[in-house]
């Protein structure tokens, strides 16, 4: 056992320190070895990247991503691709490690590996290859090849070579320019054969200095197209940036259709083929309705309209089906047959889309499978490829309405749509042949969050009560997170929301809205004490009405490369009216700001009426989207609302 | 604060990786899985077949429908047998839990279970009208990611696999149970892994029992504590043929309406709630197993002092191969530096600072900061430490005994029946000397022990003569010997947004251990090198020029870099409580390595932004937050203590924070600064006054005790609630007219 004076964290302060079992030492010794001693070169090659990148570790000097293609073997009608990656990299550290690697799947893999040095001399290092768990996602063929690059001294380079083969050139969707390191030279290169159709779609390419050049290959029969940009910064993932693929430069593969011995065969030339294809998998299901029968009699007993009767059925999913997903192989995209997703009671998004839609037919109403991209995918229907959707739901025909049902989303409205698949184009089954239409996108308003507080001043403090009503997004939010926190745990979990951990704010006496209705906004009200607000000089009282800096702290920073994006559109509305003490005067009110343009709007100030004094705040961001070039509108305001929020309401008493 | 008893939170299972005598799959291929199917099958009906009663119940008590969970039952079997020329090991876990709301449903619609080729795992479900459903395990997938403490198995810990349970709704019950069986030639000694934990669970228990069946060969030690049942001895257990046999020992101890006990903040579980240890061994002839044993298949429950220390002297044989370069060393060194020196302190530190130096060199290298991936403080273990120090200070013939002491964390030392629990220092002419850490000096009391009882022993190796063990007590520490003092000069920029800080910290005791990091960049370790190793330190710097300047060149490099982490560090420590902007300037003004200079002082400058912003025509100074972070306290947390107070080590925070007025203003509000609480936990006293144009702003905590009964929360809370809410004062910088 180890005797140790460590303390994980004390007093406050944590600078973490770990003990280490003496025996280990002696081999851990062992392992060092001296680095090498280092020609010059490599050192003037690092300071002179250094100039240029003084924030990187790690520089690609060249990085070259080519695609081949070739024809399926044993008379498939596929088409196989292969990615290669060759690279170079300099350390612009001494001892720097720097790791990377690839994803794969049943559909593909990664077996060809090898660094080298400068000199041409293979380098022993072991990728590492295993399972990897997705978020969310129960269990999946998702598989990570890693690698890392250890370079002992500043300015060494060392070249990398990979492929990765993918068995079917449908699952090659997607391919970025940017890496986590800056790049000398980039290039992507495409050699397409003659007998392949492939259109390469350039996504996010404006006021980007990328070069596209197409020259043929006379020896393989085909063009080789080359994307090149040199200089490319690293790409970075900033607080609340929206998926890569919004706005970052990339490419869409699509290969269309091939030749084959003279006759063409189509793989994705169009959405047609697209949803043949989404049509072939949901064919193979085999739906036995039968264990549903009873149930679906059950819910919708009692229930006199079409509406009602929906409602029941898709509440029932909601409520009873947890969200379990296993990706696997072809499970990826085919759904589950709705008599094990209702047996076993969990499903993925697809498997509770099929339940959905079998047990409304059972019920008699028009219920089909539809294909959406959620709002994280910046493509529509027009590009037939596996990178347009990435989720799945039931959309009901009932006369002239139309409802998208979307289980996984609990605690949602029939009718009401999550953030994420408001707006979204949508694939919807109808036999043969296909609808394409939207999901409605909802204002802003449906997200209100409105908080109402009556306040006096009580020594330090401000004391009174608050009513907060919340719609839409948060409504559903708190609803799901309340109603999986443990119950004797759930009073607690309710003050720290509404708290937001501040310890100044002590919340009691709170009541709530039935947290099963759906239908209603969710209404919450409480006592408060929020202390520390109040600071007397004199005769002179500073008071903090507001403990919510809403905003103040999502300022651009000079480095941020993205957008925001929030997790839904904002439309807050908060009204205190603090009561004055007896006799008292005002010295001085905040002066209001007030901005409004089409991607945010924030409206603040403070208004005298009788003995009281009304604060109202306005916060809008209708987009839920606030671009990087709005930048200096953006953080203008911001400074605005930080200077008015740290200033006081300020009287003086008798 | 946040001290680290949390990590003994509710239902803590402490394992000690003695002898991983389970790990038989490290090389297996993964379960067949018809056998494994067969397997599994067969052990649910001699489980689920039994028919125990005890399994039997469907409701939980009326005061526990509030709770998320309740668990009904659960049961605890180990078996320990001989058989022929093998020692066959059995464990059999198995739990019946009421979901009573969907985060229950929630937890255990994930299920995890051990994957091994010699385990088997059976679920069933329980509906609420009685009807119960086989789980089928074969859809089970492996996870990878960190299992969640209620699934994780007692001597299995390696490989785990998930399984979705399907059909699981609130009101359900779901029973399953794990087993595991091992096989071993009976040649050999194990000794299985030690476990230390509280009964006091995540969910309530309604009924909870170990079993142990132990054979001859087989030494058990198995206690309970705290007001946890006694262990009862039963009757005569069977053999792996099912006959019973007069030598196989059957023990069991049974629990009854077991609260789940709430998780606390600075709250040691293990020593003051009802808790369990055992730990199983089989020994084959004479062994040398770190183990207190008693009579074969008899479970020990109690050592006396002579046991203890003799564990404690096994501990320390095993030391003796890590241990024997550092005292040739060591002695070599004295010989050559001290030939002549008697006083028994001057040589036991003379001997501390030569094997630390050791230690440091052969964790950190000869140079500070050349490996990036050590961490800045690092302990020797204390068997090598109490053996070293005792080899080298008899080869000097200075007497010495080896001091047992049990962290206050753990327990008593009267209580101690594993080796796990135990950490060894020395004492010299009365004086107790505890392992080093790198940046420790001999006068250092480990915090941990303060205040403990101990037992003070001779050494010789086991087996050879009497020891004669002493009781001694470890001294208790005061608030003063962990004291931190921050001096703060302050200004305002011309802005009136900014400002500057002078910074000078100085830390005493334990409390400067939480900053190692400000040893970077000090080149301690070159020091101590041309110290003690002048000859070495000197060959490395002779041959090449070139290459010797370029390796001096590189070096630096990496230190700038280790610095550079210096400095984020602190500044980042920082953060918490305000926003800091140009961080600069470090200077280690004393390193507190050595009993001549054992406090640790530096010193740095940075900016600080938005304490200082408009208020009408005047200006809001947010003064108080220059304190630094302070702990709150949630409002659960207020009342309903259950469990003594325990803080690492006694401690004094002292804060004088001098900030010049703007040219131009007055300060107004400084009574709000004024505070003073004296009570049973400490005190906090604060004042400021204007002197020569300064606010002089003086604040001292003082929390007087580690550990205090859960009558004194209330006090602690005046203290804590009194920091926070100075902290939060606020002054007015108004403008002179």
């Amino acid at each position: 056992m180890v005797t140790s004076f460590a303390l994980t964290k004390s007093w406050g302060v944590s600078l973490r320190v770990r003990a280490f079992p003496f025996v280990l030492l002696c081999s851990i010794l062992v392992a060092q070895g001296q680095p090498a001693f280092k020609i010059a070169s490599e050192v003037e090659r690092a300071k002179a990247l250094r100039a240029d990148w003084p924030d990187a570790s790690v520089v690609r000097t060249k990085s070259t991503v080519t695609y081949t293609f070739g024809k399926a073997k044993g008379g498939k009608a596929l088409v196989t691709a292969k990615e290669r990656w060759q690279e170079s990299l300099v350390a612009l550290k001494h001892n720097t490690k720097y790791t990377d690697g690839t994803g794969y799947d049943e559909q593909s893999s990664v077996p060809d590996f090898a660094v080298r040095d400068e000199k041409n001399k293979l380098q022993f290092i072991t990728p590492y290859r295993g399972s990897y768990e997705l978020d969310g996602i129960f269990h999946s063929d998702a598989m990570v090849f890693g690698y890392t690059l250890e370079f002992g001294t500043e300015g060494k380079l060392l070249n990398v070579d990979y492929t990765k083969y993918y068995r079917d050139v449908k699952y090659l969707c997607t391919v970025f320019f940017r890496e986590d390191t800056p790049i000398l030279e980039r290039e992507l290169v495409f050699e397409v054969p003659d007998w392949l159709e492939l259109e390469l779609l350039e996504m996010n390419f404006e006021g980007r200095p990328i070069e596209r050049t197409t020259k043929r290959n006379a020896t393989k029969n085909g063009d080789i197209i080359t994307f090149a940009w040199k200089n490319v910064e690293a790409y970075k993932r900033d607080p609340m940036s929206p998926q890569r693929s919004k706005n970052d430069p990339h490419l869409v593969v699509l290969a269309k259709k091939f030749n084959d011995a003279g006759s063409d065969k189509v793989l994705f030339a169009s959405t047609d083929d697209l949803y043949a294809w989404y049509k072939s998998l949901v064919d193979d299901m085999k739906n036995d309705d039968a264990p549903l029968s009873s149930l679906v009699t059950t819910l919708t007993m009692g229930k006199t309209t079409d509406e009602d009767k929906i409602e029941a059925i898709f509440y029932w999913v909601q409520d009873n089906i947890r969200y379990i997903a296993f990706e696997e192989g072809i499970m990826g995209f085919k759904p589950e047959d709705c008599q094990k997703v209702f047996a076993n009671r969990y499903g993925d998004c697809k498997g509770m889309a099929n339940l959905t839609k079998e047990m409304l037919k059972l019920a008699g109403y028009d219920a089909r499978l539809t294909w959406i991209g959620t709002r994280d995918i910046p493509y529509d229907y027009s590009i037939p490829s596996l990178a347009v959707d990435n989720h799945m739901i039931c959309t009901v025909f009932l006369g002239d309405k139309v409802y998208y049902l979307d289980a996984t989303e609990k605690y949602i409205a029939l009718d009401d749509y999550a953030h994420r698949i408001q707006g979204r184009p949508v694939l919807i089954e109808d036999g043969a042949g296909y609808k394409l239409m939207n999901v409605p996108d909802l204002e802003h308003t449906r997200n209100l969050v409105e908080r109402k507080d009556r306040l006096t001043l009580e020594g330090e403090a401000l004391v009174g009560t608050s009513e907060r009503i919340y719609h839409g997004e948060g409504k559903t939010a708190i609803m799901y997170a309340l109603g999986n926190v443990r119950s004797d745990e759930r009073n607690e979990a309710l003050r720290n929301f509404l708290r937001k951990r501040d310890a100044n704010f002590v919340v009691s006496n709170e009541t709530f809205s039935d947290l099963e209705d759906r239908s209603s906004p969710l209404r919450i009200s409480h006592d408060l004490v929020y202390k520390n607000q109040v600071t007397k000089v004199g005769n002179e009282v500073y008071i903090n009405v507001d403990h919510d800096p809403d905003l103040a702290g999502l300022k651009m920073e000079n480095s941020r490369q993205n957008d925001i994006e929030f997790d839904s559109k904002v439309y807050r509305r908060t009204n205190v009216v603090v009561a004055l003490p007896k006799g008292s005067r005002i010295e001085h009110l905040p002066q209001p700001v007030e901005v409004s343009n089409e991607h945010f709007r924030v409206k603040l100030g403070y208004e005298v009426k009788g003995t009281d004094v009304h604060y109202s705040k306005l916060i809008e961001v209708p987009n839920a989207y606030v671009p990087l070039s709005v930048k200096s509108d953006w953080n203008g305001t911001l400074d605005r609302l930080k200077e008015f929020y740290k200033d006081q309401l300020i009287i003086t008493t008798p | 604060m946040n001290i680290s008893a949390r990590i003994f939170g509710r239902s803590a299972l402490i394992l000690t990786a003695f002898a991983l005598f389970f790990n038989s799959d490290t090389f297996a291929q993964g379960r067949n899985t018809a056998r494994a199917d067969a397997q599994d099958k067969q052990a649910s009906i001699k489980v689920f077949g039994a028919n125990d009663p005890d399994f039997d119940k469907t409701t939980a008590p009326d005061k526990w429908k509030d709770q998320s969970a309740v668990v009904l039952c659960q049961k605890m079997n180990y078996s320990y047998l001989r058989d022929g020329k093998s020692i066959a090991v059995e464990e059999l876990f198995r739990r019946r839990i009421l979901l009573q709301d969907k985060a229950a449903v929630e937890k255990f619609s994930t299920f995890y279970f051990v994957k091994a080729s010699s385990s088997s795992i059976g679920i069933k479900i329980v509906k609420p009208d009685g009807k119960e459903e086989k789980v089928d395990t074969r859809d089970a997938v492996s996870s990878e990611v960190e299992v969640p403490s209620i699934f994780r198995s007692y001597y299995y810990t390696r490989e785990y696999k998930k399984l979705a349970i399907p059909n699981l709704e609130v009101g359900d019950i779901i029973d399953y149970f794990y087993s595991t069986t091992d096989s071993r030639p009976s040649l050999l000694s194990y000794a299985f892994p030690s476990f230390h934990f509280a009964l006091s669970p995540e969910y309530p228990i309604f009924l909870q029992r170990f079993d142990f069946v132990v054979d001859r060969g087989f030494f058990i030690n198995f206690n309970s504590y705290n007001g946890a049942p006694d262990i009862v001895e039963g009757p005569p257990g069977k053999d792996a043929a099912g006959r019973v046999r007069a030598t196989i020992k059957t023990y069991f101890l049974e629990d009854l309406d077991r609260e789940a006990v709430k998780d606390e903040r600075w709250s040691y579980i293990r020593p003051q709630f009802p808790s369990v240890k055992f730990q199983v061994a089989y020994m084959a002839g004479a062994g040398s197993l770190s183990l207190l044993l008693g009579e074969t298949s008899i479970a020990k429950k109690e050592a006396t002092p002579e046991e203890i220390s003799g564990l404690a002297r096994k501990i320390l044989d095993n030391a003796a191969y890590s241990s024997s370069e550092l005292i040739g060393s060591t002695t070599s060194y004295l010989r050559k530096n001290l030939p002549n020196e008697k006083d028994p302190l001057t040589v036991a530190q003379e001997a501390y600072g030569h094997l630390r130096y050791q230690f440091i060199e052969r964790y950190y290298g000869t140079k500070e900061g050349a490996k990036d991936d050590r961490d800045d403080l690092a302990s020797i273990r204390s068997n090598v430490f109490a053996l070293s120090m005792f080899k080298v200070l008899e080869s000097r013939k200075i007497p010495a005994r080896i001091v047992v002491t049990v962290p206050r964390s753990i327990g008593r030392i009267q209580d101690v029946l594993l080796g796990s629990e135990i950490d060894l220092a020395i004492q010299v002419d009365g004086q107790v000397i505890f392992p080093f850490n790198n940046m420790s000096h001999m006068d250092d009391i480990a915090p941990s022990c303060q205040g403990t009882d101990a037992f003070t022993f001779i050494y010789t190796p086991s087996g050879r003569g009497d020891i004669g063990v002493e009781t001694i007590t470890i001294p208790l520490q005061t608030a003063e010997t962990n004291r931190v003092e921050n001096v703060l000069k302050v200004s305002i920029d011309d802005e009136m947004s900014e400002l500057l800080v002078d910074r000078q910290k100085t830390m005493a005791g334990a409390s400067r251990f939480n900053y190692a990091i400000a040893l970077r960049g000090s080149k301690y370790i070159q020091d101590e090198r041309m110290e003690y190793d002048r000859r070495g330190a000197e060959a490395g710097e002779r041959g090449n020029k070139a290459r010797l300047e370029e390796e001096q060149r590189r070096y630096e490099s990496q230190l700038q870099d280790h610095m550079a982490k210096r400095d984020s560090a602190l500044k980042e420590a920082m953060e918490d409580s305000y926003k800091v902007g140009e961080y600069k300037g470090f200077e280690l003004l004393s390193a507190g390595r050595t009993r001549e200079e054992p406090t640790m002082s530096f010193k740095d400058s940075y900016t600080v932004r938005d304490l200082v912003n408009k208020a009408g025509a005047n200006y809001m100074f947010s003064i108080g937050k220059l304190m630094g972070e302070q702990t709150t306290i949630e409002e659960d947390e207020r009342s309903d203590r259950q469990g003594r107070i325990d803080l690492p080590y006694p401690l004094t925070v002292r804060s004088r924070i001098e900030v010049k007025i703007p040219s131009g203003y007055v300060a107004e509000g400084l009574d709000a600064l004024s505070r003073s609480v004296s009570n049973a936990a400490g005190s906090l006293n604060s004042s400021a006054r204007v002197e020569d144009g300064n606010i002089i702003f003086e604040v001292t905590r003082v929390y007087a005790k580690a550990s205090a009964p859960k009558e004194d929360w209330s006090s602690f809370l005046a203290i804590i609630d009194g920091a926070f809410d100075l902290a939060e004062a606020k002054l007015i910088l108004r403008k002179q007219r």
